[in-house]
């Protein structure tokens, strides 16, 4: 979808220093949704991270970048502000997503405030690092930056980062706790970034990725020795795939056809499995059942279809 | 059942209802000869586009614009909640800073009947406190009945051992929940006599350059923008008419008369008293050992002429629609009193003895005031990034008391919609989660207003037919132990 073989320098959003980028092809793809949102131009500059890391020359730093923002082209803000709002139109073709939030939100919350003995209510998040893999517009990642956590959304689509920053530049709450950056799990990794994040999230993410064995590798190392990762996907199934595939993007339509790759499914054995030969501990598998006709999500005790998985990095002794 | 009235809807009733030349006839028709009711939809006024390009000052997460007592409810309501605690939150009030510094010798004549429900959440503000260290009265026991026939009916809670409701004053509540709020400094923000110029708000799905937010232009030349707006501010409500939201709504021929009275000699006065006399309703409800409240809802050419009266006269009136003979059948008479028999026997003590209302000696000076009765209702109470709440979005005939606690009821249903959004880090002001508080809002509020339409049709008639079907009606609900309790707790939420 994207072809990946530019080398440009970059700011990385984490620390602020300069990278010289290169993408990688076809590793983690984890934008899901670049056959909904139509890719038009590519002409602007794009912040990522990857490779070896450098201190910049010029030194562009947070506010640098900050003040590129107002000078961006008019007809690309108004683009890429069109671009979030189908992101964001919680009645549109992504409605299953936002919809998802009122199960996955609470998860996330419950676990962490519960791991890490939180006891305030208001923004019970603050002070945790989170990274959002495969963020896209970021539907997840602002909830959880509203609750008070410094989310970092990474995406692979450069359009989907751009739709995002576009749509949280508009919400002063959000401009301290929120950033949004171009790029894969593995180019984190090599960009030396490891035991980081306090959770990460990839939802809806796994069942698009080529190498499973990389990403959660990858998502594994992210992690600070006793953070959480969490994951939400499709199992592969009979079931899932009449229901996902069959009747969601052929019969009901509710997803654009040829989002899904059955046989990129994964199993939650294969996920789990893969946890463990990473030093990461399973705690928690819920089924989940979403209803099309309610656009409503409930958990189940069957992980035939869909299912979220909470697990916990091995923490240093 | 008691009455009451709230400060903003005697100044908005001011008014007589509006009736649009040309607009769409809605589908409830009128049944009764009394008061024939006129139906009107509001369209709003354009716009002062000229104010629209400003740049806003500052950035609320929550806005409540209007300060009465459902308005300051709200904001303590929010301020107090520990889920949005660092959320900021203002509250617009066009007027003054109302905090009596002592409680007045003399009785207000504007005073509310607060629920066991409206108690308890002014107690979860904090507000009750200052309430009931002021002025509260509460009673034990409500008795209603017929002016046409023996037919009765009286409500109590746990054999006289709970309190049905509470009398107070309108200028004590308000007292109460601005103490409370002098105390949130930090909290909640508060604007004392900034008025309101207009109000924009944003289309759901915010396209390309518009604002995302709901603003607010203030008549001295400041925006402030905001996540959720709430629309306290009456029954002229300008945020609803900004939104473009219908407000159905008919006035009677009828106006309610307040007055504080002097009872002839001391009692327990734990008892709110309401009769139905064929022009409408009348109540006295406790204030005091030696006074007690008056609302009198009747034509509009008898609260002429009761306001006019001199003293002794009033009084003379007031006591005679207590305890007077009004027109009777004598069949409607005897039915009455064969199903009295009947019931008797067949749930001995299920029926209560008729007691009678203390009768009155002097009337306070300047307490006489009248007001038109209406009714309305918002066809929508949420649109995008606001919400209307209390008069804004009803009001009901006074009789049932019920026009302030549906209003309280409605700040407890939004703040819980509102922080539970908040909870899982949602858009507070989003219309998915407010459409919430509109579904149990409004099956709360419509049986409501639909019960006390009914009544008030019922009861302002003297034709033997309905008085004998509402004399019945009203022995066997009397009798009938659980469907009174039913009745109780509908109308104690």
């Amino acid at each position: 979808m994207i072809s990946l073989s530019l080398t440009k320098m970059h700011a990385c959003k984490l620390c602020g220093r300069m990278f010289r980028v290169v993408l990688r092809s076809n590793r983690a793809l984890l934008s899901r949704f670049n056959g909904v949102l139509d890719s038009t131009g590519r002409n602007t500059s794009v912040r990522s991270c990857s490779s070896t890391a450098y201190p910049s020359s010029d030194s562009v730093n947070e506010s640098g970048t900050k003040q590129k923002k107002t000078s961006i082209n008019p007809e690309e803000v108004k683009k890429f502000n069109a671009l979030a709002s189908k992101w964001w139109d919680t009645k549109g073709e992504l409605k299953g997503l936002h919809s998802m939030n009122r199960l996955r939100v609470p998860m996330i919350r419950d676990t962490l405030v519960k791991h890490h003995s939180i006891s305030k209510k208001s923004r019970p998040l603050e002070g945790l690092r989170i990274l959002d893999v495969g963020c896209g517009g970021g539907i997840l990642s602002v909830p959880l930056a509203k609750l008070g956590a410094q989310v970092t959304g990474l995406d692979a689509s450069e359009e989907a980062v751009k739709a995002a920053t576009a749509h949280m530049a508009r919400d002063p709450s959000l401009k301290d706790t929120l950033t949004f950056t171009h790029g894969t799990v593995e180019d984190l990794v090599a960009s030396e970034v490891r035991d980081y994040y306090d959770a990460l999230v990839a939802s809806e993410v796994i069942e698009h990725v080529d190498a499973l064995d990389d990403f959660v590798g990858s998502s594994c190392d992210l992690v600070k020795p006793g953070g959480s990762l969490f994951f939400t996907t499709i199992n592969r199934t009979t079931q899932s795939y009449y229901l996902a595939v069959i009747a969601a993007e052929y019969i009901v339509g509710v997803v654009p056809r040829g989002t899904h790759n059955w046989n990129k499914f994964v199993k939650p054995e294969e996920l789990k499995d893969e946890l463990k030969a990473n030093n990461c501990h399973p705690r928690l598998i819920h089924g989940m059942f979403y209803n099309p006709f309610l656009n409503r999500w409930n958990w189940t005790g069957s992980t035939e279809m869909n299912y979220a998985l909470h697990a916990i990095k091995e923490p240093e002794l | 059942m008691s009455a009451l009235f709230c400060r903003t809807t005697v100044r908005a009733f001011i008014r007589s209802t509006d009736v649009v030349p040309g607009t769409r006839r809605l589908a409830v028709r009128p049944l009764s000869s009394v008061g024939e009711p006129q139906q009107s939809t509001e369209s709003a006024p354009p716009p002062p586009e000229d104010t629209w390009e400003d740049v806003p000052q500052d950035f609320y997460d929550i806005i409540v614009s209007g300060g009465g007592m459902v308005g300051a409810a709200m904001a303590l309501a929010l301020g107090s909640d520990p889920v949005l605690l660092g959320r900021r939150i203002l509250m617009l009030d066009g007027g003054p800073r109302r905090v009596l510094t002592q409680v007045p010798d003399r009785f207000s004549s504007r005073v509310c009947s607060l629920t066991p429900g409206t108690v308890q959440l002014l107690q979860d503000i904090g507000a009750w406190d200052h309430i009931k260290n002021m002025r509260v009265r509460p009673y034990k026991r409500m008795q209603v009945w017929d002016a046409c026939s023996d037919a009765m009916i009286t409500f109590d809670r746990d054999e006289l051992n709970e309190d049905i409701a509470h009398i107070v004053e309108n200028d004590v509540i308000l007292s109460g929940l601005m103490q409370q709020l002098d105390g949130m400094q930090g909290l909640v923000d508060v604007m004392f006599d900034t008025k309101v110029k207009g109000y924009k708000l944003p289309s759901k799905v915010a396209d390309g350059e518009d604002s995302p937010w709901a603003r607010v232009i203030l008549e001295d030349g400041r925006v402030l923008d905001t996540r959720l707006l709430i629309g306290a501010d009456g029954p002229k409500s300008l945020l609803r008419q900004t939104a473009n939201i219908r407000q159905l709504s008919w006035s009677y021929s009828q106006a309610g008369v307040v007055a504080t009275l002097k009872l002839s000699e001391p009692t327990v006065n734990n008892v709110a008293w309401q009769r139905f006399l064929p022009t409408g309703p009348i109540a006295m409800l406790p204030l005091s050992e030696t006074h007690s409240n008056l609302v009198w809802s009747t034509t509009s050419e008898d609260a002429e002429t009761l306001l006019q009266m001199q003293p002794e006269e009033f009084v003379e009136a007031v006591n005679s629609a207590f305890w007077q003979d009004y027109k009777r059948e004598a069949a409607v008479d005897s039915a009455v009193q064969t199903v009295q028999s009947i019931l008797s026997t067949i749930s001995p003590g299920g029926t209560s003895a008729r007691q009678l209302p203390p009768s009155v000696s002097d009337v306070d000076a300047d307490s006489r005031a009248m007001f038109p009765l209406g009714l309305g209702h918002a066809t929508q109470y949420v649109k995008h990034r606001m919400a209307i709440i209390g008069d804004a979005a009803h009001r009901v005939h006074p009789m049932a008391g019920q026009g302030v606690n549906l209003g309280f009821g409605d700040v407890s249903c939004l703040k819980q919609v509102v922080s539970d959004a908040e909870a899982t880090g949602e858009d507070i002001g989003s219309v998915d989660r407010l459409l919430e508080f509109e579904t149990k809002r409004q099956q709360a509020v419509i049986p409501m207003m639909a019960a006390i339409e009914g009544l008030h049709r019922l009861y302002s008639s003297d034709n033997p037919a309905l008085v004998l079907l509402r004399s019945v009606g009203l022995q066997f609900t009397n009798a009938i132990k659980p469907l009174k309790n039913e009745i109780m707790g509908f109308a104690s939420k």
